[in-house]
């Protein structure tokens, strides 16, 4: 018993003594972190004076001097994105040219290379705002066969934000399937950026892919894109038994303002899903001057699901007609469509009622 | 030097059953500070995976992005004069691409209501009240053209709970975040929290953030403007204790996938999953602690694959109290809520069905704080009187107070070294100094003073003593360092 109450007093001690030096460590650590940022800071104000006129296309890229070490490297890039974000990617061609003349291209390129992770990922993020290269192209595609997931999401958007590297939409998705990667919304970005040029490769991919996930993400893509002519694609998902895949064709047939396909959509307002139901709702508002769709409204201004009901309570007074006729005519005996009624009103001409 | 035995004291009886309650509450208490020690193992990785996260997805992306979820923001306000108005303010610059707030003022006896008015110019307007779940009656819902993403309503008095029930049926997004109306949120807090909700959308169920104390803390239009250590002692002890007991703890659950409490003073859920569990329970004090079981009992019950998490980044500031009277009050207040929430789902407890949840944090809240304080304040004044009776040996004294001082210390500044290498929130050399002299000094007293008010909360409980008591503020305004 002895031995081992003088063995916890003096583990306790130890264990003490070690807090205490840590502790120290901690003040020394922020001693020079404190010095390393005021030195950055200056760095970042030195090149803000230098980078500007390279930015407004006063003078050229040229003019800018070679860097040499690591860290003020850092700090530069560090200025450089702050700069993209502040000004919304007004400079982002020159600062295209800014990251290959400082360095930052091959200094991404060795990031990639790195082993610790959040270094590559790091690597692969500057890489994404690099200009035109296949060296590039090629090393962020050979991190979407990383093995971690962070790593080969960061690759895979770096790669939609260079539209012009070679690699298929299908290849960036199989690298994402494993680790979960697909299920995160930063992929629905990712596969948005290719919407724009391969309609053809996202249908095509919606006609052949089975997971419910990746249909989700490319019917939302197909909506980016605006492409009416993929409706019929887009429509043969209405029946397909995963919600979220129902919900995202109802709502891709909304954003393309398709009518053709009311029909299929309109079998869904007694989906059981309110999700789905409150997709139809939407579509429904969208296309409001439609009879068909006024009468859907109608319907679904009575479902059983709140956020249902408000959507096409709105929709139907933003439109009004004789189905709104009707449903004020027919609300007396539910008080609580007769306040969205009065809700839905008042939201159409705010400045009618005010009680 | 020990004095000489009493005869009564050499009973057999007596100093066999002393040896065993003191050997018993050493025991405790260093398995307890084990257990603390690891959490701070567990919670490591989980500080870097944050840090790793937030250079993954800058908060850029984040603002700019479809994919960020909108969130309304629910604050419930029950005579919030003195700082409504300004904590607003604060929510209304949050960098968020699309959010609504909607303030409940919970039938205020003060001019909480007539001061939102006044400052927002609020009209009242039209709102249906789907009412699907419970809550007191609504008097009147305001809102204001300029301001079309604020939303205010006016509610008979229902408490806490009722309040943010209220707020989650009129709010219009996927996502609800509960705010206090006496603290103030960081710019960027909201887009680093939702975070988790981002990467993993289906399994994700509820996010906490990091609650922090303003005192000390430089505040200028609702923002935080420089993070300063308080200058009272009592606030600073509270500032330490902070980052010991609850962001390194709640760091540890996350790794170990029990987060039960998300604070109410800033926590997102999804609004499908809060209505479906009938929203917050009424007539508890600790009400978050209660939903968030409730939550993982309800998960467990269907089968559903979930996770709670806790984002160390995302910081919320609130006001602590500034007198023992007010902070009393409050932790005898969260011990009750704490018990109430125990004994409501004592069921889960060691249940495997339930999970880590079941096996392992329940378990550990009735250990360490329901018991363990209980034991701790007995052998606080038997051991030294024993050892002076000469019943115990200088060796379990010394052995004692190094478990409960030295153990302690180095725990509370392990945290404050931990949180502040990490998430570096004080840049200020001397800060750290003061910050873990703060860390030293909570051990003698502080602790002891804390455990005192969780064995005055039991006893509340038992005595089934409901109400939240006074908390009298201050308010943020003009708050400067050492104000």
């Amino acid at each position: 018993m002895k031995f081992a109450l003088v063995i916890l007093l003096i583990v306790s001690l130890v264990l003490l003594g070690i807090a205490l030096v840590l502790w120290l460590f901690l003040l020394l650590h922020r001693l020079v972190d404190n010095r390393r940022t005021t030195r950055g800071e200056q760095v970042a104000h030195d090149w803000l004076g230098l980078l500007l006129p390279v930015l407004e296309e006063v003078e050229p890229v040229d003019h800018l001097p070679r860097i040499q070490s690591h860290a003020v490297l850092e700090s530069v890039l560090e200025l450089v994105g702050e700069l993209n974000e502040r000004f919304r990617g007004q400079y982002r061609e020159q600062l295209k040219d800014v990251l290959v003349h400082i360095g930052g291209e091959d200094y991404g390129l060795e990031l990639v290379h790195s082993r610790s992770r959040q270094q590559r990922v790091r690597g692969c993020a500057l890489l994404g705002w690099t200009s035109l290269n296949p060296n590039v192209d090629f090393a962020l595609e050979r991190c979407l066969r990383d093995v971690d997931g962070q790593v080969r999401v960061e690759a895979a958007y770096s790669l939609s934000l260079r539209q012009e590297s070679g690699v298929t939409l299908q290849a960036v998705l199989a690298s994402l399937r494993e680790g979960g990667c697909l299920e995160s919304e930063r992929v629905r970005d990712i596969v948005r950026k290719y919407a724009p040029t391969r309609v053809r490769e996202l249908a095509s991919l919606l006609t052949r892919e089975e997971s419910a996930r990746e249909k989700v993400l490319l019917l939302d893509a197909i909506s980016v894109a605006g492409d009416l002519a993929q409706a019929g694609v887009v429509a043969a998902q209405l029946t397909h038994p995963a919600p979220s895949v129902r919900a995202a064709a109802v709502l891709t047939l909304e954003k393309l303002s398709d009518p053709e396909h009311m029909e299929q959509v309109a079998a869904l307002t007694k989906d059981t899903d309110p999700k789905v139901r409150l997709a139809v709702a939407k579509y429904s508002v969208s296309m409001g001057r439609n009879a068909g769709a006024r009468y859907l409204l109608w319907q679904l201004a009575q479902d059983v699901n709140f956020d249902v009901q408000r959507v096409a309570t709105h929709g139907l007074a933003s439109v009004k007609g004789d189905f709104w006729e009707r449903l004020r005519a027919g609300c007396h005996q539910d008080p609580l469509l007769e306040s969205l009624i009065e809700e839905a009103i008042e939201a159409a001409s705010p400045t009618l009622v005010r009680s | 030097m020990t004095s000489p035995p009493v005869e009564w004291t050499q009973s057999f009886w007596f100093t066999e059953s002393v040896w065993l309650t003191s050997t018993f509450i050493l025991i405790l208490q260093s398995a307890q500070n084990a257990v603390y020690l690891y959490n701070i193992f567990l919670a490591l990785p989980e500080f870097i995976h944050a840090r790793a996260r937030a250079s993954r997805l800058s908060e850029w992306w984040m603002i700019t992005s479809e994919a960020t979820p909108p969130v309304s923001l629910l604050v419930p306000a029950y005579n919030e004069e003195t700082t409504i108005v300004e904590s607003l303010r604060s929510l209304l610059t949050l960098r968020y691409p699309e959010y609504e707030i909607i303030v409940v003022n919970d039938g205020s006896k003060d001019n909480s209501l007539g001061s939102l008015i006044e400052a927002f110019k609020l009209q009242p307007v039209k709102r249906a009240v789907p009412r699907r779940v419970a809550y007191a009656e609504v008097l009147g819902i305001y809102a204001c053209e300029d301001l079309p993403n604020l939303l205010v309503v006016d509610k008979a008095n229902g408490g806490k709970a009722d309040a943010l029930n209220a707020a989650m049926d009129l709010a219009s997004h996927p996502y609800v975040c509960s705010v206090d109306a006496d603290s103030l949120l960081d710019s960027d807090a909201l887009i680093r929290a939702v975070r988790p909700f981002i990467d993993h959308p289906e399994t994700t169920m509820a996010v906490g953030g990091t609650i922090r104390v303003a005192n000390g803390c430089t505040v200028r239009a609702g923002q935080v403007l420089e993070v300063r250590p308080p200058r009272r002692w009592v606030e600073l002890f509270q500032a330490v204790e902070y980052l010991r007991a609850f962001l390194l703890t709640r760091m540890a659950w996350t790794r170990s996938e029990s987060v039960t409490i998300i604070s109410g003073a800033f926590g997102i859920f999804r609004r499908e999953t809060l209505l479906e569990l009938g929203g917050y329970e009424h007539g508890t004090v600790g009400e978050d602690m209660e939903l968030v079981v409730r939550m993982h009992r309800w998960a467990a019950a269907k089968g559903v694959n979930h996770a709670v998490h806790h984002v160390p980044d995302p910081v919320c500031w609130t006001e602590a109290p500034s007198t023992l009277k007010v902070l009393s009050r409050q932790r005898t207040r969260w011990q009750r809520g704490l018990c109430e929430t125990l004994w409501k789902h004592r069921d889960m407890l060691f249940r495997p069905k339930f999970g880590r949840v079941g096996m392992l944090a329940l378990p550990s809240f009735l250990i360490f704080d329901i018991l363990s304080p209980l034991l701790e304040l007995l052998g606080l004044v038997m051991v030294p009187l024993c050892y002076l009776a000469g019943i115990l040996s200088l060796e379990f004294f010394l052995a004692y107070c190094a478990v409960v001082f030295s153990f302690g210390m180095c725990l509370s500044l392990s945290a404050m070294i931990l949180a502040e290498y990490s998430l570096q929130h004080h840049r200020n050399v001397g800060d750290l100094i003061r910050l873990g002299i703060g860390a030293i000094v909570e051990n003698f007293g502080y602790r002891q003073l804390n455990s005192w008010w969780r064995v005055k909360g039991i006893w509340q409980f038992l005595r089934n003593k409901k109400g939240w008591g006074e908390m009298t503020r201050r308010g943020f305004n003009e708050r400067q360092h050492g104000g």
